[in-house]
């Protein structure tokens, strides 16, 4: 099977995959199932059994200072490669442009945690089993790592996206111009999202697309998928997936190894746009702060 | 007619609370709010803002659930939530007081915030309203389930949704305004917050306040599409004999979707109540 052809969508979701959906709205603090694990979910128990494994790690501090360090990083690099005015010249109106940025929002809130959590499948997925990775320590630290508290932001909206196969036919152009370019199977959520403004999609793609393809946004981009690199390797737990583990469910590990990189690349991308959007409204310093700041948990 | 895009565009934002509400406010004047039902938005009242706006300033909300506004899965949608938001939006918009109008469900909501808050409303105008054990209706209980979100895509959502636009017209509507009105519901979002709030709706809501109507000491009009199929006229007949100051009046071929129907003859008998002075309106009622 090809990762992202066979989703379970959050209203199709049954069993222990609406179980696990419902946690991962809780733990990672998002109003919506993002992509990754709709994708993840088309293989099985794998969704299941992974998050099991990566679940103590995600309601952490150290979690989330890792995410609110990759939105440091990408809003200051965002600053360094352009300012984009898609919005203005999408003459939104005062609502639709509340909306826009809550849903940018969002997005940036979402997309370091998301960049963070498809890096540590990977590395669970490459890892040896009870082997601690090179130059990490193998046993968990006691006590067990401070937590967040769990649950979504009460004024967070939710993850609002634009279906696919949609009627609008200049919107449905857009939408193959997107994937073609960027070889997609399919539309990242940022862009179904940003969809229900289509002259401000259709704005920011035409800003963007010059900038993709020039060597300074590819640097930054690695540079966030470095520093992801380094803060997944310095979390204290390291959830480990071997490709056994993957053969017992019955799943094609080399399919599922590929995609998540495949997701890794795309998320880093995707975090720099999201920067890159909100850099027509907020500072870097603005930028560089969370939407949406966890609260400790008071009983880890 | 303004395509619902440009409508879009027109609409403003108050933050309530935790939740949001978009909103249109055009002209100046005397305050004419204009509430819309299930499973509509503001963008039914298109047509009526520009003529009104000319003699009053017109406020047109999503209600919470609806349209543009707040569709989180997370707050109460009853008459009374609507009614006390729709009262904080407009204290905090600075109108102390205002005229409403309400369609359907709205006409519901406008009769509680008519009876919880007398000092707020200087006249109250109803269409097709909810009232009584008129509703929920039929159509619009197969979204009612706190399940139908697994049942119903958002597609299938939309097709459900011309159809009942289509079945509460007398005449076709231009497919674009059909197109405007689904608009907001046709995301798996805009779908669940549309079951949500189908499955807020609860005919003690309106019976609990059959026996205040008497109470009302407001001028009013009771304007009804006389062709309706989800809120018979017999509804409308009633709430004008149990409203002590009220006016009926029929508006021949037309259905649920009155203002759509016949635009000019609602226009023209909401501006003949609302350019009667409070006090005349009374005395006419």
């Amino acid at each position: 099977m090809i990762f992202g052809l066979r989703q379970v969508e959050e209203r199709e979701a049954d069993g222990e995959i609406r179980r696990v959906y419902h946690e991962i709205r809780q733990v990672l603090r998002i109003n919506g199932v993002f992509e990754c694990f709709r994708s993840w979910a088309g293989f099985g128990s794998f969704l299941p059994e992974l998050w099991e494994e990566l679940r103590p790690l995600l309601e952490t501090r150290h979690f989330e200072d890792a995410a609110d360090a990759l939105r440091r990083e990408s809003a200051r690099q965002a600053g360094v490669i352009a300012h984009l005015s898609a919005a203005q010249e999408a003459r939104l109106g005062e609502g639709e442009l509340f909306r826009l940025r809550a849903t940018l929002d969002l997005h940036q809130y979402a997309l370091p945690k998301l960049l963070l959590v498809v890096t540590l499948a990977r590395r669970a997925l490459l890892a040896k089993p009870e082997e601690p990775l090179p130059g990490q320590p193998a046993l968990l630290p006691v006590p067990p790592p401070p937590g967040i508290r769990r649950g979504i932001p009460s004024t967070m909206p939710p993850l609002e996206l634009q279906e696919e196969k949609v009627a609008d036919r200049e919107l449905r152009r857009l939408f193959r111009e997107l994937r073609r370019s960027q070889e997609l199977k399919r539309l990242p959520d940022l862009y179904r999202a940003l969809a229900l403004w289509p002259a401000y999609l259709r704005g920011f793609w035409r800003q963007l697309e010059p900038l993709v393809g020039q060597e300074r946004y590819g640097s930054a981009v690695g540079s966030l998928r470095a520093l992801c690199e380094e803060g997944a390797s310095g979390l204290p737990l390291h959830p480990a997936f071997p490709e056994a583990r993957m053969e017992r469910i019955g799943q094609d590990y080399e399919a599922v190894l590929a995609a998540t990189e495949e997701r890794e690349r795309e998320f880093a991308s995707l975090l720099l746009n999201v920067a890159l959007a909100q850099g027509e409204w907020k500072s870097e310093s603005q930028l560089g702060e969370s939407p949406y700041p966890a609260p400790a948990r008071a009983v880890s | 007619m303004m395509s619902w895009r440009e409508y879009q565009a027109l609409q403003r934002v108050m933050v309530l609370g935790e939740r949001y509400l978009s909103y249109v406010d055009q002209g100046q004047g005397e305050a004419v709010v204009l509430l819309h039902g299930i499973p509509t938005w503001g963008y039914l009242w298109a047509q009526s803002i520009l003529p009104l706006s000319r003699s009053f300033r017109v406020l047109v909300p999503d209600l919470l659930g609806y349209g543009y506004s707040d569709k989180s899965d997370r707050f109460e949608r009853s008459l009374s939530a609507q009614a006390a938001a729709i009262e904080e939006w407009l204290e905090r918009l600075g109108v102390r007081r205002a005229a409403l109008v309400g369609h359907d469900v709205g006409g519901g909501i406008a009769l509680r915030l008519a009876l919880d808050f007398p000092a707020r409303v200087s006249g109250l105008c109803l269409l097709n309203s909810v009232s009584y054990d008129s509703w929920p209706i039929e159509p619009i209980l197969q979204f009612s389930h706190p399940r139908a979100d697994r049942a119903i895509s958002a597609r299938t959502a939309g097709v459900l949704l011309r159809r009942m636009l289509r079945l509460g017209c007398h005449r076709l509507p231009e497919p674009e305004v059909l197109e405007g009105l689904v608009a907001p519901y046709l995301t798996e979002v805009g779908k669940l917050s549309l079951i949500r709030d189908a499955s807020s709706l609860d005919t003690n809501g309106t019976m609990a306040l059959a026996s205040r109507l008497a109470a009302l000491e407001l001028p009013a009009l009771v304007l009804w599409g006389e062709r309706d199929r989800f809120q018979k006229v017999e509804y409308g007949r009633r709430l004008a004999w149990d409203l002590p100051h009220s006016r009926f009046v029929g508006i021949p071929d037309a259905r649920h979707f009155v203002m759509l129907d016949r635009p000019d003859a609602v226009i023209a008998e909401l501006e003949k109540f609302l350019t009667s002075a409070p006090s005349s309106r009374a005395t006419a009622a």
